[in-house]
């Protein structure tokens, strides 16, 4: 369910929210090294929505060098938010998934606006991308032991790698 | 001997239309033709090593289902050095069917959904092959890490897999046992009766 949250947000963002400001970027495409889908990830700082809690989006790009400037986790974005997902559909857009992956994009909108507005603060350092298949197959639950995360809110976390949000900064959000 | 279940690993990418239509027909596949006995696995945990959906794609016969002419279920699969039992490739099922992808990305026009049952329907017919014909083979995989084509597009996945059309859009992958495309009329008479067709859900228009 998680993961048809995460693409149909993908979809508001990309084509009603913030339209040719926002690259989506195809796992199985970046896998295969289909150039713009690479390039996506290396020249612009990537919001990963996890589904679940194996965080599969997030993981794919670290292990290719890359780390996502946000990380949502949408199983836990649903709970502070009030969304019972267990009666959502995973093949339809429609019920719950449709409401909650609007809000979703509402949310990822709000932060990318701020990355992206006049004069913003934020700073980002384009990754180089590399291949490690020494580290496949060893998924944690929530990336333990792989990356440190700073929580944003529940269910939105920032890498501490990565540079503080706009509204860090400003102390809003 | 027959098998206990297949798997169906769809291209599942989100940027072109087809990645809905092939994801749709994954669903039409595991939920309506053959619930139980398909197990529908995705891309991202089989690459990280989720347990659960790694144990699918070693224990079971995978049937890939390539949207474009990328081929990212195939190479994902290579990616993890296995090898699909069978796989289809959706622009040549497109040019039999005449069903158009279509442009609309969270769920498919009608015609794009009519394209996903006719996926489906091929997939049902090699699936149902292998779970119920006592002379179809299958060995346990065992996955390992294979970085060839690993952000390279220039690998060519058709070679490397050694596949070869046996039906228009079905391949059989080399080194797995042969499977047979027996159309069954049922099934055909199943997905246009019972797999509803929308053109509207839940204020979206298809």
């Amino acid at each position: 369910m998680g993961a048809t949250v995460a693409r149909l947000a993908t979809y508001v963002v990309a084509e009603e929210l913030i339209p040719e400001k926002t690259l989506i970027s195809c796992a199985p495409a970046f896998l295969r090294g289909v150039e713009e889908d690479v390039l996506m990830v290396v020249k612009s700082p990537s919001f990963a929505l996890d589904g679940c809690e194996w965080s599969c989006g997030t993981n794919l790009l670290y292990l290719a060098g890359i780390t996502p400037a946000v990380r949502f986790l949408l199983p836990e974005y649903a709970e502070a938010q009030g969304f019972d997902l267990s009666g959502g559909s995973r093949r339809f857009p429609s019920g719950v998934t449709k409401d909650f992956s609007r809000l979703v994009a509402e949310r990822v909108a709000e932060i990318a606006g701020g990355m992206m507005e006049r004069g913003s603060p934020y700073a980002f350092q384009r990754p180089e991308l590399k291949k490690q298949p020494d580290k496949w197959f060893r998924s944690a639950p929530n990336m333990e032991g792989l990356m440190e995360f700073v929580r944003i809110e529940p269910g939105i976390y920032r890498p501490t790698s990565m540079p503080l949000l706009p509204e860090e900064v400003s102390g809003g959000g | 001997m027959a098998v206990e279940k297949v798997t169906i690993f769809p291209c599942g990418g989100i940027g072109d239309p087809v990645s809905s239509v092939t994801r749709l027909a994954g669903y039409i596949l595991a939920e309506d033709l053959l619930p139980g006995r398909v197990e529908l696995v995705s891309i991202p945990p089989v690459i990280t090593g989720v347990p659960e959906e790694l144990e699918r794609v070693q224990a079971y016969p995978v049937i890939a289902l390539d949207g474009c002419g990328h081929r990212c279920g195939s190479n994902a699969l290579n990616l993890v050095g296995l090898r699909p039992a069978a796989r289809l490739f959706t622009p040549r099922v497109r040019s039999e069917t005449k069903n158009a992808i279509g442009r609309r990305r969270p769920f498919p026009e009608v015609s794009g959904q009519k394209l996903a049952k006719d996926l489906a329907e091929r997939a049902a017919v090699i699936a149902r092959h292998m779970l119920e014909d006592p002379e179809y083979r299958f060995e346990r995989q065992v996955a390992r890490p294979n970085p060839e084509g690993l952000h390279d597009e220039s690998l060519d996945i058709e070679e490397a897999l050694g596949y070869e059309e046996v039906d228009v859009g079905c391949f059989h992958c080399a080194g797995m046992c042969p499977f047979k495309l027996e159309k069954d009329p049922e099934l055909r008479r199943q997905l246009e009766e019972e797999v509803k067709e929308y053109e509207e859900l839940d204020g979206f228009e298809c």
